[in-house]
């Protein structure tokens, strides 16, 4: 699955870590989300969407489509 | 919620298990030397048992405060410990009894021993992967 999500975090100027607060998960789950090594839960992807005022599906996009 | 598992919060299960490790070697040293009276051998073997599972209690609270990325890691890594620690027992018992290797007699402690190491080894590559 490829996702925009550094490029998101990178326009409200934010750190890996200020993200990681924010959704209340490690630094390492957002560098392992934005490098696409993996793939987070639901309740994560809708919590970052709402974070990023974004439908889901603006942030994520499955390969295969 | 934390969201990795940090060095503190080892603390209390690395407790508990060193607890029950030393108590169990020393129920064991103790019953090659003497034989107590019954109550006190129950008494000596629910010790360990019960701080096993204060150690239990505690990794699980432990799994269930980390965040989703730690708790697929912890998955993979026993994952892999758990067979793992099956192929190695299994491929010792041939080797033994195929005369290859002497007779070790495993005990409990050095299976636990073992599992701990593949635990940690696994851990570290399932984390790599995600770094």
């Amino acid at each position: 699955m490829k996702n925009r999500l550094r490029e998101l975090r990178a326009e409200r100027d934010w750190s890996q870590r200020d993200l990681a607060d924010r959704l209340g998960v490690s630094r390492q789950t957002i560098n392992a989300i934005e490098t696409g090594k993996y793939d987070p839960s639901l309740p994560l992807a809708f919590k970052i969407a709402q974070l990023m005022g974004r439908p889901i599906e603006g942030i994520f996009t499955s390969e295969a489509v | 919620m934390e969201c990795a598992p940090d060095v503190g919060s080892w603390i209390a299960p690395t407790a508990w298990g060193l607890g029950a490790g030393l108590t169990a070697a020393a129920d064991t040293a103790l019953f090659a030397l003497y034989h107590p009276p019954l109550p006190l051998r129950v008494a000596m073997v629910v010790v360990p048992v019960l701080l096993s599972l204060g150690y239990v209690s505690c990794v699980v609270g432990m799994f269930r405060r980390v965040d989703e990325l730690q708790r697929r890691i912890q998955l993979e890594s026993l994952g892999f410990a758990f067979p793992a620690t099956a192929i190695l027992v299994m491929t010792v018992d041939l080797l033994e009894q195929a005369k290859v290797l002497p007779a070790m007699h495993w005990a409990w402690g050095m299976l636990v021993g073992a599992m701990c190491l593949l635990w940690c080894a696994g851990y570290a590559f399932a984390s790599r992967r995600y770094k």
